[in-house]
């Protein structure tokens, strides 16, 4: 989940899901992004409208609605919906029912292993808390700038007080040689060390351009540190669920 | 004719792992057929490379053509070993005696023969237990209670005093003599294979008895009282070698048990940490290598407000009090610059109230780990004054640099931070070397601040503490480094000031005597001493056997099948026993080479010390120089190459003694001419080290991997690893680099712990897996990040000596006597630069000669024999 706009939550959560199939991990992508990007970086055309939400609003079965990249990840994208009325029903429709995901994601037969890496929207809430409610374990992507910062300490703090799932903050598009970015850095390793990744993602060109030859980082330039960074990030994630099943980002 | 061929044949097929057939077309279809061989090409390829090890089947040479028929030929006459690494030679002769016990057993009546192939098993396994085991049972018998009573103890000690002096004194025959020391070499042969600290004392026993009877002999037995000529030789060569044996065996005593003392952790309140003052006396140096120093110690990791730095310039520059005070520290300067560097110290003393000081010479980068790891002692003991750790350096020492064997073996410093300082340390008496030491404030007050009576006023520092009872510790764990001397001759002149300053201390406050002294601190400070004195000896050795050679003198008044049974187990057993003790710090023989370069020069300022301890001043040992281009050092090798003169006209005096001379003298002047040979190696070795390598990289290069990120100046990001680094620059690794122009502009990220800095350099060179940049640091905010980044990180220097193989005596001989016939090969080359090209020639004609001949097929390694 995206502290605020255009964190790189999409991008971490695409990655990281390619990083955990990179290390023999079974993984199942969902995005629950209206904006339904997720698909983008695992190669599936601008053009084709299917995904979850869709299926579901058609009536028919949302399993259709799966796909696998080229590099052997399963992903399930958001669907394009046409417009805000759409949504609204989606919206109205899990509302009724909180635990759809949750109930859902039981009954995949799928590896008891199998990690679920979720693009978790801010907003709309509901479709936020149906993600929250079933994660084991939710990361906060944090730009490197102060109204990151402060926006997603306090998510994460919040969480805590109101004991829900542990939320790490991962610090996304960081460059050291800018001073704010290592101040935030410290500051979150210092003040906020229990909530604080201690992989920080680097503010690497390879990524961009990896998109735009709609491939992740790992086909396109293996040997960068974005590659580097999000194979530390998910033995760190792995680390950290305990080898557990599921996960929301 | 045809018998032989066949066994020819089957021998080479036997080589190959082929069992040889019934007959040629057997043997044949098994090449054919046979798993492993050439049905699986690998597999005949690694067999080919192991039976021609210098032949690669890759890339034929022409010379091929002679190696290939010459080895075959080699293979099918000579019985080669077997191609797989089998056990140990005792444990395969000793598995062949079981075996055949067991077949005599088999062959007695059937009701004894089980039992006694019971009893041969026992015994089987009762000798070749495995090692583990025997070092637990012997420290078991060790630490039984019997020898907790007194009286047992004694008891033992006087009983081991007796046998002692019966195993030393007891005059034997020659044959006697033989069988003596055959057994004494067998039981070390045998305790040498059990690890841990008794087997070493074991050993420590047998050697000391071996020295021990030697010179006994010597001194009873060899000293010819009729001729006054030959007296004096012969008791000179005595003198050096009662010298010998004193530091040997002062020298088991200062080693036998290393202490490896670890780091204490601190206590989590930070309030209970004292305040430190770290003090970094200069004089003369540059402000370039200074600068290092101090911005690595102010990444030392302490609380800010208990932790003072200060630079004390006694050159009193402008340029250092600008540089002070845009760093933040402290800055102290004094009118005079009376006792050098202790009166430094001292005045920096007077003018700062932490409650510790620590040293660091302005050369020595700290890590920033310093006093997280050295602090913990002080403040679990309050008696402790001094801390010392081991001086590091990065840079090869001329003796490295002018061998190339920088990084490959251990250098002189390390057998002494490596060995002798952790010896020292368990008869807490290891002393103070002037910096990368932590000293209590108070104590040190209380001996009147550093020592200024002699001018090795570290060591003197800290006896004067130990003699008013304050604990001393030492920590091998390399937490600051610096530069090694550049030039043979600023490393002779620093040896030079070191020996004499001990000497000095040996006069002036004899650890021997004087009162506040445990006698195992008494010996440990003396030996330290002692061993400067080394000159003397050496000189006598390396011309002793020219008293027989040229005049004829019996210096060992005894014929020479008597010298070789006392004097080899003398020196084999003390060489086995050293190399078991020092092995990971010091490659056997080496010391001698060292000390050979040595000698000359200390003989005199030791002497003179001695004599008259209040002369001579203290020397700065210049650091940080170039070596524009290669030269020999004909003025620090002159007094070498005299001896080597001497001895090569002792060399052919002696040949013409076996020709002419009478037949009875003939052993003799063989051993004499042996000895002789070996001086010559020995000198040339040390005279090898006079022939300086160039040495123009302005900052040293050190190899070390760490992560790294380097950026494009696209704003693409590519992970690396360093290769090297130095303050100049950065070799920087990847599996897969994009072209880069030279000189373009690019940034690199290192890490300090968690933290990531980002500097900005230029591309200086570049291939497709390895990238060399300079560093392009615009701040001094930058250059102090880098140096927190690299040199005072905390693991910086603590993998230097991995991948280093241990000591192996005889291969160190054989490397010492290489080098000093490469040595010779250097003169020729310095004194005739005509000659040069002829000499490179032969050398490589020499070469292509060796590469020819043949030799035996390579062990496959055991797993695959398995396999």
């Amino acid at each position: 989940m995206g502290a605020v706009g255009g964190a790189g939550a999409t991008t971490v959560a695409a990655h990281l899901s390619a990083a955990l199939s990179l290390q023999q991990r079974e993984t199942l992508s969902f995005d629950w992004c209206c904006e339904n990007r997720l698909r983008l970086h695992f190669g599936m055309a601008v053009g084709e409208d299917a995904g979850w939400a869709v299926s579901l609003l058609q009536g028919g079965d949302w399993h259709a609605a799966a796909f696998r990249s080229s590099a052997g990840i399963d992903f399930i994208p958001f669907g394009q919906l046409n417009n805000d009325d759409q949504l609204d029903q989606l919206v109205s429709r899990l509302r009724e029912q909180p635990d759809w995901f949750g109930d859902q994601l039981s009954l995949l037969r799928v590896p008891s292993e199998t990690i679920a890496v979720c693009d978790c929207p801010r907003m709309p809430a509901v479709l936020r808390n149906q993600v929250l409610s079933v994660a084991d374990l939710v990361l906060t992507i944090a730009a490197p700038d102060i109204v990151s910062y402060a926006t997603a300490t306090r998510m994460a703090h919040g969480a805590a007080e109101a004991g829900a799932m542990q939320t790490m903050v991962v610090l996304n598009g960081f460059d050291s040689s800018r001073q704010i970015d290592r101040d935030i850095s410290v500051l979150l390793r210092t003040h906020h060390k229990s909530f604080f990744s201690p992989v920080v993602i680097h503010r690497d060109e390879s990524l961009r351009e990896a998109v735009a030859c709609k491939q992740t980082v790992f086909d396109f330039a293996p040997s960068s540190q974005a590659a580097y960074d999000f194979s530390a990030l998910a033995t760190w994630t792995l680390a950290r669920l305990g080898h557990g099943s599921e996960d929301a980002a | 004719m045809m018998q032989r061929l066949r066994t020819w044949g089957s021998r080479l097929l036997a080589v190959c792992g082929i069992a040889a057939g019934p007959s040629w077309q057997d043997i044949l279809l098994g090449c054919l057929f046979q798993p492993g061989l050439l049905t699986q090409r690998a597999a005949w390829r690694t067999h080919l490379s192991l039976l021609f090890p210098h032949i690669d089947f890759s890339r034929l040479r022409p010379g091929d053509i002679i190696r290939m028929p010459l080895q075959i030929a080699w293979l099918c006459l000579v019985r080669p070993m077997p191609p797989y690494a089998g056990a140990p030679f005792h444990v395969r002769a000793w598995s062949i005696a079981c075996k055949v016990l067991s077949a005599i057993a088999a062959m007695m009546p059937a009701r004894v023969s089980a039992q006694a192939k019971q009893a041969v098993q026992r015994l089987h396994s009762a000798l070749l237990p495995d090692a583990g085991r025997l070092q637990a049972r012997t420290e078991e018998y060790a630490q039984h209670n019997v020898w907790d009573s007194a009286f047992v103890r004694y008891a033992a000690y006087t009983v081991a005093a007796l046998l002692a002096t019966l195993c030393v004194t007891t005059p034997f025959s020659t044959l006697a003599q033989l069988v003596f020391v055959t057994l004494l070499w067998a039981i070390a042969m045998m305790i040498r294979r059990i690890p841990g600290p008794i087997a070493t004392l074991l050993l420590i026993v047998l050697s000391v008895t071996a020295s021990t009877r030697y010179l006994w002999w010597r001194v009873a037995y060899t000293l010819n009282w009729d001729e006054s000529f030959d007296l004096l030789w012969g008791v000179l060569l005595l003198c050096a070698e009662v010298y010998t044996w004193v530091i040997l065996v002062l020298g088991y005593v200062q080693t036998s048990w290393p202490l490896r003392r670890q780091p204490v952790p601190l206590p989590d309140d930070e309030r209970m940490w004292p305040t430190v003052d770290v003090f970094i006396p200069t004089y003369n140096e540059p402000l370039k290598v200074v600068t290092p120093t101090v911005y690595a110690a102010l990444g030392i990791d302490w609380p800010r407000d208990k932790l003072n730095i200060y630079l004390l310039d006694d050159g009193r520059r402008d340029e250092f009090r600008r540089f002070a005070h845009e760093a933040g520290i402290g800055y102290i300067i004094r009118p005079d610059n009376r006792h050098a560097k202790a009166g430094n110290l001292n005045h920096a003393l007077t003018k700062t109230n932490g409650q510790y000081i620590a040293i660091f010479d302005c050369d020595h980068i700290p890590t920033r780990s310093f006093l997280q790891a050295t602090m913990g002692w002080f403040v679990r003991d309050p008696k402790l004054a001094l801390l010392q750790t081991p001086h590091h350096f990065f840079s090869p020492d001329p003796f490295e640099r002018n061998l190339g064997m920088f990084r490959r073996m251990p250098n002189e410093g390390e057998l002494f931070y490596g060995v002798i300082q952790d010896g020292n340390d368990l008869w807490n008496a290891a002393f103070f070397c002037g910096s990368c030491a932590v000293i209590k404030r108070a104590p040190l007050e209380q001996v009147g601040g550093i020592a200024v009576e002699t001018v090795t006023e570290d060591a003197h520092t800290a006896l004067k503490l130990q003699r008013l009872g304050y604990r001393s510790a030492y920590l091998n764990l390399p937490q600051a480094a610096g530069l090694a001397t550049e030039s043979l001759s600023a490393h002779i002149g620093q040896r030079i000031r070191w020996a004499r300053g001990m000497a000095q201390i040996f006069r002036l406050d004899n650890p021997f005597l004087g009162k506040g002294l445990t006698w195992a601190q008494r010996i440990c400070y003396g030996n330290a001493m002692l061993h400067f004195l080394n000159g003397g000896p050496r000189l006598i050795f390396l011309t002793a056997p020219l008293a027989f050679l040229l005049f004829h003198a019996y210096v060992i008044y005894t014929p020479a099948i008597s010298v070789i049974l006392y004097v080899l187990p003398h020196m084999a057993h003390a060489n086995i026993t050293n190399s078991r003790i020092q092995g990971g710090h010091r490659h056997s023989f080496w010391a001698e080479v060292y000390e050979t370069v040595l000698a000359w020069y200390i003989v005199r300022p030791t002497t003179v010390a001695l004599l008259d301890p209040h002369k001579g001043k203290f020397n700065v040992t210049a650091k940080g120089g170039l070596v524009e281009k290669d030269y020999f050092d004909w003025t620090i090798s002159l007094p070498y190459l005299v001896i080597v003169g001497l001895n090569l006209a002792g060399f052919v005096f002696g040949i013409g003694r076996m020709i002419w001379g009478p037949a009875d003298e003939i052993p003799t002047t063989l051993l004499n001419l042996f000895w002789t040979g070996y001086n010559i190696l020995l000198l040339g070795a040390a005279i090898s080290v006079s022939s300086e390598t160039r040495q123009v990289r302005r900052s040293h290069r050190v190899e070390l991997r760490l992560p790294a990120v380097l950026h494009l100046p696209g704003g693409r990001l590519v992970r690396c690893e360093t290769e090297d680094f130095s303050e100049g620059g950065a070799a920087l690794m990847a599996p897969d680099l994009p072209e880069l122009k030279t000189d373009t502009l690019v940034k690199v990220s290192l890490w300090r712990g968690d933290e990531e800095f980002t500097f900005p350099a230029g591309v200086a060179g570049h291939s497709a897996t390895r990238l060399r940049i300079r560093w392009n640091l615009e701040t001094a905010e930058q250059q102090r990040q880098l140096v927190q980044c690299t040199f005072a990180r905390a693991d910086a220097w603590l993998s230097w000596a991995n991948g280093r193989s241990r000591d192996k005596p005889l291969l160190g001989l054989r490397n010492v006597l290489a080098t000093g016939i490469e040595g010779y090969r250097r003169v020729a080359e310095h004194a005739m630069p005509a000659a040069a090209p002829l000499l490179n020639r032969m050398a490589r004609g020499a070469d292509v000669f060796f590469s020819l001949l043949p030799r035996q097929p390579k062990r496959l390694p055991d797993h695959e024999m398995n396999a």
